[in-house]
């Protein structure tokens, strides 16, 4: 269909009427052949009612068969009232939902790691938090806040995505450790250990590898030569790298006590009603027992009288011996948790785990001991405060 | 008072009076110019002009962009009819 109406107007002579319809202005996009004494018409909605009339004053039938383009939806759209006031309600909505900001994100960009409390809690004392319109939030001005408020970030950005509020912060990088080459200090050994290797970049080795040291000892002395008979203090800078040994122990019990019933056993029953107890059998109580209480209901729903019995089972205790396997790797795993706890602490950032091993031995109590070693390799000349931070 | 003399043959396509066909292909013709709607089938239009019928036959033909005084007919176009000088109605 080409046109806004299509009319079918039957009746004979139909050049006519269309004809009239011409001389009256209408104008037609299409006009099909006659199909016995019926015409289809394709016609804009003035045009169309220009034919309607016509055709009713010349008493011709005249119906409209479809209707599209603007008029067929304005006479839609009159039809439903409700539809257009839903589909206002609808746009009214979506403009105040999409008017609102309803998500606050806060991501931490640059793969470090911090906590976003600071910037959430800066976030609820300007007063932004999901629901809050969108013309209230002003990016920049947020941002100059939260980096005010924010000394442990390097950079804050916010920005609006729909109704996402973003907020990305970058946690700051430490400043590194400034090397006072005037600060006189000696590195002393963090551990007892082996020494496998020294590199000293300011000061003097003290000692060489293969030598053994304890905690404390001092690695690589502060001092430099000045001249022939004078020595200056200076900060001492390098690195030993020891082999360190740290040790984690578990013991269990190679046996266990396991309960066993002995076959006898005896029943008492008594007849109990609203917390009352009138004993029907008694039976011999034994020394060690299970017990089993049974409840029979007897007086059905309307009376609360009840059978309770209770069977006694006479049990014996007996030592049994533990799974060895099972034992064995459990506190496997005891004593190396134990012992990379002690490395942990030791060393915070980590060193490399070069052997480790596990000895097993029983005591005399017939207890399973296991003593697990680790064998590391990290640096261990530190200051001498990081001993004293560490409990001297 | 039509002029006679072919030289001034044009003085009638200027005045607008005269029917104008123009087709393209053998699907569709642009009539202009005509004065009414005389017949109308799936098989032929027949129209009026100033110097009488006008008939375009065919097969499956349909009338579009109908004005007041033109017309496009649409469909099989076979023959046209076209009014001769002494075809006055």
């Amino acid at each position: 269909m080409n046109g806004d109406v299509r009319l079918r107007v039957e009746g004979l002579m139909l050049e006519r009427l269309l004809e009239r319809a011409l001389a009256e202005g209408a104008q037609f996009r299409a006009v099909a052949p006659p199909h016995g004494h019926a015409i289809l018409i394709d016609a804009d909605p003035r045009s169309a009612a220009i034919v309607q009339r016509l055709c009713e004053r010349f008493s011709l039938p005249c119906t409209v068969v479809a209707r599209r383009g603007r008029d067929a939806m304005a006479r839609r759209l009159r039809a439903r009232a409700t539809l257009l006031a839903g589909a206002v309600a609808c746009l009214a909505a979506l403009s105040a939902f999409f008017g609102r900001v309803w998500l606050v994100d806060v991501e931490l960009a640059g793969g470090r790691s911090a906590s976003v409390a600071p910037i959430e809690r800066a976030l609820e004392e300007m007063g932004v938090r999901p629901g809050m319109p969108k013309s209230a939030v002003d990016a920049d001005r947020i941002e100059s806040a939260l980096a005010a408020a924010s000394p442990d970030f390097s950079f804050v950005g916010v920005r609006l995505q729909g109704v996402r509020l973003l907020v990305e912060a970058a946690p700051a990088v430490a400043a590194p450790e400034v090397y006072d080459v005037g600060a006189g200090r000696d590195l002393v050994a963090l551990c007892d250990g082996v020494v496998l290797s020294v590199n000293v970049q300011a000061g003097v080795a003290c000692v060489e590898p293969g030598d053994t040291v304890v905690r404390g000892q001092v690695l690589i002395r502060g001092e430099e030569r000045i001249s022939k008979e004078e020595t200056r203090g200076i900060a001492a800078l390098g690195s030993v790298v020891a082999r360190t040994w740290y040790s984690g122990e578990a013991s269990a019990p190679a046996t266990r006590v396991a309960t066993e019933r002995t076959g006898r056993s005896s029943v008492s029953a008594a007849l109990v009603c609203m917390g009352l107890e009138y004993p029907l059998t008694e039976a011999e109580p034994f020394a060690a027992q299970e017990t089993c209480v049974e409840t029979l209901p007897i007086g059905g729903l309307f009376l609360p009288v009840e059978v309770r019995r209770v069977t006694a089972y006479e049990t014996r205790e007996r030592v049994v011996e533990r799974d060895p396997a099972a034992l064995r790797a459990a506190l496997e795993t005891l004593a190396f948790a134990e012992a990379g706890a002690a490395m942990g602490q030791a060393a915070p950032d980590g060193c490399e785990v070069a052997d480790r091993w596990i000895e097993f031995t029983q005591d005399g109590a017939g207890a399973l001991r296991a003593r697990a070693v680790l064998e590391a390799h990290m640096d261990i000349a530190v200051e001498r405060g990081a001993l004293y931070r560490q409990g001297g | 008072m039509r002029p006679s003399v072919p030289a001034l043959e044009w003085v009638s396509d200027v005045s607008g009076r005269a029917v104008r066909a123009t087709a393209v292909g053998s699907r569709r013709i642009l009539i202009e110019n005509h004065t009414g709607i005389r017949d109308f089938s799936d098989t032929a239009v027949t129209l009026s002009t100033a110097n009488g019928a006008l008939c375009v036959r065919g097969s499956g033909l349909t009338l579009c962009e109908v004005r007041r005084n033109a017309l496009i007919v649409r469909g099989e176009i076979r023959q046209v009819e076209l009014p001769g000088e002494g075809d006055a109605p």
